[in-house]
């Protein structure tokens, strides 16, 4: 585990952003190893490269910008910012933005200072996510991949469908993969064009006998209220604001999906 | 009531069941359209015996899923939609019988620490998910091709998996099961689910004797299908017919398994709960050492002296009688029926109703019964009893919240705030400081209820009894 030695203070002396910088041993050691001593950290901006140097001691020996070689083309996306009250209760994300190529447009939440940030590319979407603590590249790569995957085959011209897939991904990064994890971020990320057909039988028997796995493993109040919801959407259902909620509502329709009691159709 | 009901009742589906056959391809379609001619006596006999009598509603449920369990075959087989076998599976589980015997399953079934444990065919593993949730054991799924294949039966173990917070895998196995199938060093086997009776009764033995190491625990939950009726319906789910009870029994004593414990549904038809084959005579109460050493107690229902408090040998040091009276006694915890004793307390006492080959309750289960009462040591009775039925279930009161954050003191070592949860919303209800040694403080919230209950010794008698000694 990476331990922090000290905390630095960079600024850009291109655009101003300033950057928390925690120093590690393994930042100390590459500069022990480096022929003159120093480690550089290098921060992407807009169109520049930010690279602070530091020592074996871990004392700042300058900042440089550099600018990109090639810059960024401008692709004509429609920026739409999330409301900071949207990411309430995250954990692991501080920030994130992603451009939907299909839908031509740039969801960004405030931009936050974060040392940690991971960016992945698929088809036409583009996702970046600012973390608030290191959590390693190869936990959060099997996640990543998958919500790139999501929003890149989604259906969903919702953006709030994509805000609550980056949501219960901040709760997926703590978790190992697992067999359905695909079709929760698949769910989140088309809830408002999938809608929720009852299946006659099962509702009947399920509200009957009531199964002990839904009513004392799930929020039954939920389960029920999917019984009553034939014909909603996914994403009417899905109102909470709490990751948590987001994230267990999910699970819950899939798990009735899983039993026949319910069919997800294209709304 | 009588089991000759279920018998009827099976029967009367028969019909339907071959009805239905027309509509998909059943692999053993012609035998079972031949069987459907050949039991057309039995369906009326079983509609003579049943037309007037008014069914019990348990009844009702056993056919509705015994029904609807039809209908998931006609799915399987011409839609190759499994979503509803799983779900008739989860079903049958709750069908009041099988869930009796499911629950006594769950309190006979004793496991070492870190066990592994298989659930073989089992396309909704609950039992096995109860087990692991309860011992911490190691859960294996043994499947067949023709389950592992389809990723709904897949995903609903690693469902089970999650949400009992159990640590588990499939295993996929041949085509065919066989002993050597099963490599796997395993402390205890199940075979409780409809797609485990597949395999017969020789199949499972053979495979129990392979995979069990010695003292492994074997456990089956076995149809009844020893008569008409049940047999041939079964048999569209290529269920062979199993021996009966006795029988199942005796083999089992000639071969390896030595202690066999069995229990019959026909006796809980006759009104017997499995609950009550343990008289819960007795309570062994073990607090958990939180502040200081704690000593065992021992309550009594029968004998003279109701209270008894042990050394660390679980030897008697004095006994008292219901009004508080010092008594002697002679008596000795290895004289005691162990099907008459429970163990109720934490992690300590678990370890301790292993030892001594009694059923355990969490006391957590026990305290937020609605029959506790913390000034009433009879009631450790009866909220053990309702706690029982409840093994296997989160200790954690629904619907609240307990954050404890790191204090910067020794006399507050640490804070904790306690919470009702309602929707989304939280409700402040307490506020305290823990110091080093756990002693509580509170700020706000001490005479919150749920506190109250864990907060006091079970009596303020025995309270003073313990502090005298």
């Amino acid at each position: 585990m990476s331990v922090t030695v000290k905390v630095l203070k960079a600024r850009c002396p291109v655009c101003g952003r300033e950057h928390a910088i925690q120093v590690t041993h393994e930042i100390l050691r590459e500069a022990e190893q480096n022929p003159l001593g120093l480690a550089g950290l290098a921060f992407p901006h807009e169109d520049h490269v930010l690279v602070v140097y530091l020592d074996r001691l871990g004392g700042e020996r300058g900042t440089r910008a550099f600018r990109l070689l090639e810059q960024p083309v401008a692709r004509g996306f429609t920026e739409v910012r999330v409301p900071p009250t949207e990411l309430q209760g995250l954990r692991n994300i501080e920030g994130f933005w992603v451009e939907l190529g299909r839908l031509g447009v740039r969801v960004s939440s405030e931009s936050s200072v974060s040392a940690i940030s991971l960016k992945a590319r698929r088809g036409e979407t583009t996702l970046e996510l600012n973390l608030s603590r290191d959590i390693g590249y190869q936990t959060a790569k099997p996640w990543l991949e998958l919500l790139l995957e999501a929003f890149d085959t989604s259906y969903s011209s919702e953006l709030r469908d994509y805000v609550n897939a980056v949501k219960a991904l901040d709760l997926l990064l703590e978790e190992k993969p697992f067999e359905y994890a695909r079709q929760v971020l698949w769910l989140l990320s088309n809830a408002s064009t999938i809608a929720i057909r009852l299946r006659i039988p099962e509702v009947h028997l399920l509200k009957e006998i009531r199964p002990s796995l839904f009513f004392e493993r799930y929020d039954g109040d939920f389960v029920l209220k999917v019984l009553e919801s034939g014909g909603s959407t996914v994403g009417k259902l899905l109102s909470g604001v709490l990751p948590q909620v987001l994230f267990s509502s999910a699970e819950t329709i899939l798990s009735l999906h899983r039993r026949g009691v319910i069919d997800l159709v294209i709304a | 009531m009588s089991e000759a009901l279920y018998y009827d009742v099976a029967s009367l589906l028969i019909p339907e069941a071959v009805s239905m056959l027309k509509e998909y391809e059943h692999p053993r379609k012609s035998e079972l359209l031949s069987a459907g001619d050949r039991l057309r006596h039995v369906v009326l006999s079983a509609y003579e015996r049943t037309r007037s009598l008014s069914l019990p509603t348990e009844v009702v449920r056993f056919r509705e899923v015994m029904r609807y369990g039809l209908l998931s075959l006609k799915r399987i087989y011409k839609e190759g939609d499994w979503r509803s076998h799983v779900f008739f599976c989860e079903l049958l589980y709750e069908v009041e019988t099988v869930k009796y015997l499911m629950d006594w399953l769950l309190l006979t079934l004793t496991l070492p620490t870190g066990a592994t444990l298989l659930d073989v065919n089992s396309a909704a593993p609950i039992l096995s998910a109860k087990v692991g949730a309860r011992t911490g054991a190691k859960v294996i799924i043994p499947l067949e091709e023709r389950l592992a294949d389809v990723s709904v039966v897949r995903e609903v173990s690693n469902e089970y998996f999650r949400r009992y917070g159990v640590d588990g895998r499939i295993l996929r196995v041949g085509s065919k099961f066989g002993a050597e199938e099963l490599k796997e060093a395993a402390d205890g086997i199940l075979f409780v689910s409809p797609d485990s009776w597949t395999l017969g009764w020789d199949t499972m033995l053979s495979a129990a004797l392979a995979a069990l190491r010695p003292r492994g625990v074997l456990a089956c939950l076995l149809p009844a299908n020893f008569r008409e009726g049940w047999r041939t319906l079964l048999t569209f789910w290529d269920v062979p017919p199993f021996p009966e009870p006795a029988a199942a029994l005796a083999q089992l004593k000639n071969m390896r398994f030595r202690e066999c414990k069995s229990y019959h549904a026909r006796t809980l038809l006759r009104g017997r709960c499995p609950e009550e084959v343990r008289s819960m005579e007795y309570i062994l109460y073990l607090p958990e050492p939180v502040h200081t050493p704690t000593a065992p107690v021992l309550f009594s229902r029968g004998d003279p002296w109701r209270e008894a408090l042990l050394d660390e040998n679980l030897s008697f040091l004095r006994c008292y009688t219901e009004s508080g009276e010092r008594v002697p006694c002679d008596a000795s915890l290895e004289a005691l029926d162990r099907e008459d004793l429970v163990v109720v307390g934490g992690a300590a006492a678990e370890t301790l109703a292993s030892q001594l080959g009694a059923l355990y309750v969490d006391e957590r289960l026990v305290r937020l019964s609605e029959a506790f009462n913390p000034e009433n040591p009879e009631s450790l009775f009866e909220a053990s009893a309702e706690a029982v039925s409840r093994r296997g279930e989160s200790p954690i009161l629904p619907g609240s919240l307990l954050v404890v954050l790191p204090g910067s003191s020794a006399r507050a070592w640490a804070v904790g705030l306690a919470a009702q949860l309602s929707g989304e919303a939280a409700e402040l209800k307490a506020v305290f400081t823990l110091t080093e040694r756990m002693w509580t403080r509170f700020k706000k919230g001490e005479s919150w209820e749920p506190f109250r209950r864990f907060e006091k010794m079970v009596a303020s008698a025995l309270e003073l009894r313990l502090l005298e000694r």
